[in-house]
């Protein structure tokens, strides 16, 4: 431990960042793609690449699917409605073999074919919060620590940080390659600050029961749905082992839109399906306020009558909804949505770039002293950036390449598409270790392989080129994923010839 | 001379392992004390609802939480930290528990 305020803040700041960077760039790297989950989804699974549904579609489509739920005693049947960025309804329910999800086409009321996926919205999206760690919620609060840990380095930053001021405009890019990285690290750090900071708060926020449950246990008991009874007015009700049918869909659906004069509705939430004490809740879509709300309606499931509803929060519960909303831009603004894009490519990039100058910086001393400190770093830090990149990309070939209802070794299709991911990104730090020297400069290369083919096989596989994505409006999420993916390709292999004419110019001096 | 550098890395990790212990482990534990207690406390003092104390106590806790952080990694004396984080912790724990027997008549 060094010693002086400023001295303290650049340890907390080098060893949080090393030890943690790479986890943060998963979070970071997981969440900006999160932004765009539902063109993803629409980019993994063609069947859903649907035009945007009419105004006005019957629910009634969903009464064969809500039966066989109440059929199989499913404790729940959930539904997700279309939005303008999803035109498809999404429903969840559970049978004996475990849950089942299926596709609607809202116009015609068809079932979709399985889309064989987890795509952005049950993998990329999960993994931003929990990395898919469910034992013990170990992901919860691995991901709470590297919340946690970005404020901590946002403030230790700032701290150490002798010319804040002047430092927003200094980006020398003819100097050199060290002053450049802490530039750039500069710059995007700076620039950022206030996204990466409240970015990172509001993420925690919204776990706060988890995070910090115990404000909830001294004064509920420890009895969390009591608290969630009092806080939101949840109507649970007791399964009684009676049947019990299900009023009008439409009949809930109208009242509930009555309920919010005439406001889109986000989701239909059934409790006990085919119990005589089943409850609806209709959810409320907002898409014209920051905050994601909490406004439900809720029906008796046999009769069809309302029995409560609830529109907006009390105060602090509407600070915590606002820092939720604004964590997970639920609302309609496309440039908002790629300023949050870009924003958190410039976290990416400052999380990359500290790793960078902590190597560049050490990279002579420990060569003299016999170290291995640099070399281990190195691969954490390969593996971490361009190995998570490339197992992204390996993600999506690999959607593509595999046909609709594959399974090998006992997997079915999402899950050997998930593996794919892991086993390659687990491949990418083994390569770092090994190929120390040439790492970087190849696993670019690899990147730009992938992000090319991942564009060349959705045409292949689905006829959608740039040229036809870009002249259907419903497309156009397509040649969004298409146009980043060849991008992402340029400057990957942009950075793969620089790094082989460094790596040539190093040769010839050695010799 | 391998043994005087083997010891002397010893005693110089033994205080950053406690240091790490007390930032990260006491900071957290003494903010959710701190949150227990004030969701104990707003409700009967203030005309803030309990489920509304609940979630404000939580949220602010982060903010608490971070402040503890980088003091712990600022404090200069690693005695001082300890002893401060293990009063506050039992003053705000015990407080919090205190009021939970005190309502129940216990």
């Amino acid at each position: 431990m060094e010693q002086g305020f400023r001295a303290s803040m650049n340890w907390l700041h080098t060893w949080a960042g090393v030890v943690l960077g790479g986890l943060l760039f998963a979070i970071f790297w997981m969440g900006t793609l999160s932004v765009f989950d539902r063109e993803i989804d629409r980019w993994m699974a063609p069947m859903i690449r649907l035009p945007a549904a009419e105004k006005t579609f019957s629910l009634e489509v969903l009464r064969p699917m809500y039966e066989a739920a109440a059929a199989a005693k499913s404790p729940t049947f959930s539904v997700g409605l279309p939005t303008e960025r999803d035109a498809a309804i999404r429903v969840l329910w559970r049978d004996q073999s475990g849950p089942v999800y299926r596709v609607v086409d809202p116009r015609t009321g068809t079932i979709l074919p399985d889309p064989g996926t987890l795509a952005g919205t049950r993998f990329i999206f999960p993994f931003h919060y929990m990395l898919h760690i469910r034992f013990q919620d170990i992901g919860y609060w691995l991901v709470g620590l590297a919340g946690m840990a970005m404020m901590a380095l946002c403030v230790s930053g700032v701290i150490i940080h002798r010319r804040i001021f002047a430092d927003f405009f200094t980006f020398r890019p003819d100097r050199k390659p060290r002053r450049l990285i802490l530039d750039l690290h500069n710059v995007t750090g700076v620039l950022g600050l206030p996204f990466h900071f409240l970015i990172s708060l509001s993420g925690l926020v919204i776990f706060w029961a988890t995070y910090f449950p115990s404000s909830w246990q001294v004064t509920y008991d420890g009895n969390r749905p009591a608290f969630f009874a009092d806080a939101y007015g949840n109507v649970i009700p007791k399964r009684t082992g009676e049947p019990g049918g299900l009023a009008s869909f439409d009949a809930m659906a109208a009242e509930a839109r009555r309920l919010w004069d005439g406001s889109a509705l986000r989701y239909v939430f059934v409790r006990n399906p085919g119990d005589a004490k089943s409850v609806m809740q209709i959810g409320r879509l907002d898409e014209g306020i920051v905050s994601s709300t909490y406004d439900a309606a809720y029906f008796d499931g046999p009769t069809g009558a309302l029995i409560s509803h609830r529109t907006g929060t009390p105060p602090v519960m509407s600070t915590q909804r606002f820092l939720s909303g604004l964590h997970f831009i639920q609302f309609h603004h496309w440039s908002l949505r790629w300023i949050y894009f870009g924003l958190g490519l410039a976290g990416c990039v400052l999380i990359a770039t500290g790793y960078l100058f902590w190597l560049e910086s050490r990279r002579k001393k420990h060569a003299q002293l016999g170290l291995k400190g640099v070399r281990i770093v190195e691969g954490l830090a390969i593996g971490s950036v361009t190995g998570m990149l490339i197992a992204t990309a390996a993600f999506f070939v690999v959607n593509r390449l595999l046909p609709l209802g594959a399974s090998a070794l006992g997997q079915d299709r999402p899950a050997l598409e998930v593996w794919t991911f892991y086993l390659v990104w687990l491949a990418s730090f083994v390569h770092a270790w090994v190929r120390p020297q040439r790492a970087w400069m190849e696993q670019c290369w690899t990147l730009a392989a992938l992000a090319s083919a991942a564009v060349l096989l959705n045409w292949i596989t689905t006829g959608d080129h740039l040229l036809r994505a870009l002249s259907h409006r419903h497309l156009w999420p397509i040649a969004g994923m298409d146009i980043l993916l060849l991008t992402g390709a340029a400057i990957a292999t942009v950075a793969a010839l620089r790094l082989s004419r460094l790596s040539r110019v190093a040769q010839v001096r050695h010799a | 001379m391998q043994r005087t550098l083997q010891r002397a890395g010893a005693t110089k990790a033994v205080p950053i392992i406690v240091r790490l212990v007390a930032a990260i482990g006491g900071g957290y534990a003494v903010s959710a004390g701190l949150a227990a207690l004030a969701a104990r406390v707003l409700p009967a003092t203030t005309a803030i609802p309990r489920s509304e104390a609940v979630v404000l106590a939580s949220m602010l806790a982060f903010l608490v939480y971070l402040g503890l952080l980088i003091w712990g990694f600022a404090e200069p004396s690693l005695a001082r930290l300890c002893l401060i984080l293990v009063i506050v912790g039992i003053v705000s724990w015990g407080g919090a528990f205190g009021l939970v027997r005190l309502a129940s008549g216990g």
